[in-house]
C-alpha cells in the first residue's frame, strides 16, 4: 500500500514531447483513473510509474521514496496490460505463480527439476502453491489451472492477468486499458469486479482508460489528460459538473455536451445569435465565447424572443429516454436534447421547436477553452 | 468420403481443378521416389539392357562395407557439428543484433552474405584461403609465431606450459596442417565452412522469430521480477522462440545431411574417404561409377533419414511448441 507522487514528469521521444512536465499526487488506497483520448500519453505515463520507461525529466515518488532509478521489479508494483501479456507457454497455474517464483526462489530453484535438489525448496513451493490456489479460488479460476492461455476466453485471460497481479502483495496496481479487449457486457461486469477487488485489497489503483464511462463509474478521482498535459484532476462529480476546460467538458459525458458559439458585447452581455441572453461576464469587450450545456439541461419550450429556434433532424429512442437532434440557425454544431419518451408526443423529424436552458446549467469557456464565469449569476432562464 | 463428396453437385469440377496439382505431384515427386526405391533392389547401370533383381544386396553392402561406414560417420560428424554450432551461433548473433539500437541492417547483411553467395564460388575462395603454403590462414598462423606476445599466449607458455605440447607450438615448429589434405582435419574444415554458411540463415530466421515476440511480455516479465537478462531469456525469449527453433533445427538438419558442393569442390570425398558424405557417395556411385542400384539404395536411406526428421518435427510442433 503506497502513495504515488509524480513530480514534474516530462517525456519526449526524440523531438516529440509526449508528456509535458506534469505533477500528480495519488493517495494511498485511492482509485485514480487517467483518462484521455488515444495517443495523449496515458500509457507512457503509466509506464513511467512502472519503471518501464524513463522520463526525460522529473521524479516518481513511491511512498515518498524517489524511485526513478529503481528497476520495475524493485518498485514492487503490479501491472495489468491491455493485451494481458500472459506467458503463452505456461499454464494458468504457472502464469499466476511466476511473480512468486521470481521473487521467492533462488536462481537454482527457478530451474525445473534442478529445484528439487535444492534445500528449502519444498516449504517455499508449498507457500507459493497455497497463494496461487487461494488467488485462483478468489477469481474463479480453479477449474482452469491446467489450461494454457490459448485455451481461454478473453474474460478468463483477464482474470488470469488479475491473478498474476494480486498473487504477491504489491504496493500499488497499474492497469492499462484492461477491459478494452472485452465485449460490452463483460466489460461492464469486469468493472464491478475490479472495483470490488480494490475495496477488498484497499490498495492504490492507477487505472488508464480512454473510456469516460469507465472513468466516471470506477474512480475516486479522475485525471484528464490531453496531448501530454494533465488538464484537470478531480472527483467524477467535480469533473462532470465543473469542467475547467472545454476539452474536459466535451470528453466527459455521453452523449457529448452541446457547445454553442456566442459573442459578448461591450456591456459584457452574452449574445447568442445576436440576441442577448440573461447573463454577463466580467470582461466588457466583444469576444467570442462558447456556451456548453449538457443534453439533460436543455429543454423544449414555448416560443419567446430569448428562446433558440431550431428544427428536429433526428430522434433517437432508447426506451427509458430519448434524444432529439436539433439543428440551430447559425450554429455549426447539431445539438442534442435529452427528453423523456413521454415528452416525444407531437414531435417528429422536421418539426420546428424552441430550445431553452437554465442559466445556472450553462458553462462558459473563452476562446482558448478556459472556463469563465458569468457575473452576477442571476437565476434566470434563457427564454424567460 | 463418398458421402461428403456426393453432397456437392459440382464435384467433377472440383476434381478437375485439383487434378493438375495432383498430377504434377505424382509425376515429379512420387514416381521418381518409387523408381529410386525399385532401382535400389537391382544392379542396374545406365545404358545396360537387363535389370537384375538383387534383392537386399545393395542395402546389405551399404550397411556393412567399410566405405559406407565411413560415409555414415563422416555425414554424422558433419551433422553433429554443424547443426548445434550453427543454430547456437545463429541464436546468439540474432540476440545480439536484435539488441542493437542502430547498425542492425549492416550486421544482418554481412552475416547473410554467405547464404546468398553461390557456395561453389565461395568454396574456391575457401580453397585459396586454406591452401597449405600460399593460403592466408596458414600464412597468418605462421606470422604469429614471430610475435612473442601472441606466441606465448597461444602456446600457453605464459603460465609455464611446455611449448611443444601445445597445438600452436607444434604448428610453428613443423608447419600448420593441410586443412583439406589431412584426414584428421578435412571433415572439420568442411564442417567449419558449413557453419559459416548456415549460421547467417539461422540468424535471419531467429531474428524474424524475435521480432514477433510482443514487447509487453518482456515488460510483464520485468514487473514479475525477472531482473537478469538470463531470467528474461528463460521466461520469455526461449519459450517464445520454440516454434522457430524447431523449424531452424529441422531445416539445418536436412541441409546438413545434404552437404555436397563443398565436398565436391574441395576434397572429392577424400582424403581416405574422411569427407565421404552421403550426397557425395550417391553422386559418385550413381553418376561417376554408373552404379545406379547402389546409388539408389543410398538415396533411399537418405530419404528415410529426412523423413524421420520431418516426422519428429511434426510431432514436436503438434505436441510441445504450439501455443496458439
Ligand atoms: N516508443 C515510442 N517512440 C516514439 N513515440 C512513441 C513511443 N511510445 C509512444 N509514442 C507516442 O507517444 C504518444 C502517446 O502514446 P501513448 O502513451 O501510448 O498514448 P495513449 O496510451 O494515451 O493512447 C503517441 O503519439 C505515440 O505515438
Ligand atoms: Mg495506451
Amino acid at each position: 500500500m503506497a502513495s504515488i507522487s509524480l513530480r514534474n514528469i516530462g517525456k519526449s521521444f526524440g523531438q516529440t514531447n509526449v508528456i509535458n512536465r506534469l505533477g500528480l499526487d495519488i493517495a494511498d488506497g485511492e482509485f485514480l483513473t487517467l483518462v484521455g483520448p488515444s495517443g495523449c500519453g496515458k500509457s507512457t505515463l503509466l509506464r513511467i510509474i512502472a519503471g518501464l520507461e524513463t522520463p526525460t525529466e522529473g521524479d516518481v515518488l513511491i511512498d515518498g521514496k524517489a524511485s526513478i532509478k529503481l528497476r520495475p521489479s524493485e518498485r514492487n508494483l503490479a501491472m495489468v496490460f491491455q493485451s494481458y501479456a500472459l506467458y503463452p507457454h505456461l499454464s494458468v497455474y504457472d502464469n499466476i505463480a511466476v511473480p512468486m517464483r521470481m521473487r521467492q526462489f533462488t536462481r537454482w530453484q527457478r530451474i525445473p527439476f534442478v529445484r528439487r535438489l535444492v534445500k528449502g525448496t519444498r516449504s517455499v513451493s508449498q507457500d507459493i502453491d497455497e497463494k496461487v490456489k487461494a488467488v485462483s479460488e478468489k477469481l474463479g479460476l480453479s477449474p482452469l489451472l491446467n489450461r494454457k492461455p490459448g485455451e481461454l476466453s478473453g474474460g478468463q485471460k483477464q482474470r488470469v492477468a488479475l491473478g498474476r497481479a494480486i498473487v504477491r502483495d504489491p504496493v500499488a496496481f497499474l492497469f492499462d486499458e484492461p477491459l478494452s479487449n472485452l465485449d460490452a457486457k463483460l466489460r461492464v461486469h469486469m468493472r464491478s469486479e475490479i472495483i470490488d477487488l480494490q475495496r477488498k485489497l484497499a490498495s492504490t489503483f492507477v487505472y488508464v482508460t480512454h473510456d469516460q464511462a469507465e472513468a466516471m463509474t470506477m474512480s475516486d478521482r479522475i485525471a484528464v489528460m490531453m496531448q501530454g498535459d494533465l488538464i484537470q484532476v478531480g472527483t467524477p462529480e467535480d469533473i462532470y459538473l465543473n469542467p475547467q476546460d472545454l476539452r474536459v467538458a466535451e470528453f466527459i459525458g455521453s452523449p457529448k455536451i452541446n457547445v454553442l458559439s456566442a459573442m459578448t458585447n461591450q456591456f459584457g452581455q452574452v449574445c447568442l445569435n445576436e440576441t442577448p441572453v440573461r447573463f454577463r461576464i466580467a470582461d466588457e469587450s466583444s469576444t467570442e465565447i462558447s456556451i456548453a450545456v449538457r443534453p439533460e439541461s436543455l429543454f423544449v419550450c414555448n416560443p419567446s424572443p430569448a428562446a433558440i429556434p431550431g428544427q428536429i433532424k433526428h430522434i433517437e429512442y432508447m426506451g427509458d429516454q430519448a434524444y432529439l437532434y436539433v439543428d440551430i440557425e447559425k450554429q455549426s454544431q447539431r445539438i442534442i436534447i435529452k427528453v423523456l419518451p413521454t415528452q416525444l408526443a407531437g414531435y417528429e423529424i422536421g418539426s420546428a421547436i424552441h430550445v431553452g436552458f437554465d442559466a445556472k446549467d450553462a458553462l462558459l469557456f473563452d476562446q482558448d477553452g478556459q472556463r469563465i464565469y458569468a457575473t452576477p449569476s442571476p437565476r434566470s432562464v434563457v427564454n424567460a | 468420403m463418398p458421402d461428403a463428396l456426393s453432397r456437392y453437385p459440382h464435384q467433377g469440377i472440383a476434381i478437375g481443378l485439383v487434378a493438375p496439382a495432383m498430377v504434377l505431384m505424382v509425376v515429379i515427386l512420387f514416381v521418381p521416389i518409387l523408381i529410386a526405391f525399385l532401382l535400389s533392389f537391382t544392379s542396374y547401370s545406365l545404358g545396360s539392357e537387363q535389370l537384375n533383381w538383387v534383392g537386399l544386396d545393395n542395402y546389405r553392402k551399404v550397411f556393412s562395407k567399410s566405405t559406407y561406414q565411413k560415409m555414415f560417420s563422416s555425414t554424422l560428424l558433419y551433422v553433429a557439428v554443424v547443426v548445434p554450432v550453427s543454430v547456437g551461433l545463429g541464436l546468439g548473433a540474432s540476440l545480439l543484433i536484435h539488441s542493437l539500437k542502430f547498425g542492425q541492417n549492416l550486421y544482418k547483411t554481412i552475416f547473410f552474405l554467405p547464404v546468398m553467395a553461390a557456395l561453389l564460388a565461395m568454396a574456391i575462395a575457401w580453397e585459396f584461403a586454406l591452401h597449405p603454403t600460399i593460403g592466408i590462414i596458414n600464412h597468418t598462423l605462421s606470422a604469429g609465431c614471430e610475435s612473442n606476445g601472441w606466441y606465448s599466449f597461444a602456446t600457453g607458455s605464459w603460465y609455464g606450459n611446455d611449448v611443444s605440447t601445445s597445438w600452436y607450438g607444434r604448428g610453428c615448429e613443423k608447419g600448420f596442417p593441410l586443412w583439406l589434405g589431412n584426414k584428421d582435419y578435412a571433415m572439420w574444415t568442411i564442417a567449419f565452412i558449413g557453419i559459416w554458411q548456415a549460421f547467417g540463415f539461422n540468424m535471419v530466421l531467429y531474428l524474424a522469430g524475435l521480432s514477433s515476440i510482443s514487447p509487453e511480455l518482456y515488460h510483464s516479465a520485468e514487473i514479475d521480477g525477472a531482473r537478469s537478462a538470463w531470467s528474461r531469456f528463460r521466461l520469455v525469449t526461449w519459450p517464445m522462440l520454440g516454434p522457430t527453433t524447431v523449424f531452424v533445427l529441422t531445416i539445418t538438419l536436412i541441409r546438413s545431411f545434404q552437404v555436397f558442393d563443398t565436398v565436391e569442390a574441395l576434397t572429392s570425398g577424400g582424403p581416405v574417404k574422411s569427407t565421404y558424405v552421403m550426397m557425395y557417395a550417391i553422386f559418385e556411385k550413381a553418376i561417376k561409377h554408373n552404379l545406379v542400384g547402389i546409388g539408389a539404395a543410398i538415396t533411399v536411406v537418405f530419404l528415410s533419414f529426412v523423413m524421420l526428421i520431418t516426422l519428429i518435427q511434426r510431432w514436436l510442433v503438434d505436441r510441445r511448441v504450439h501455443y496458439a
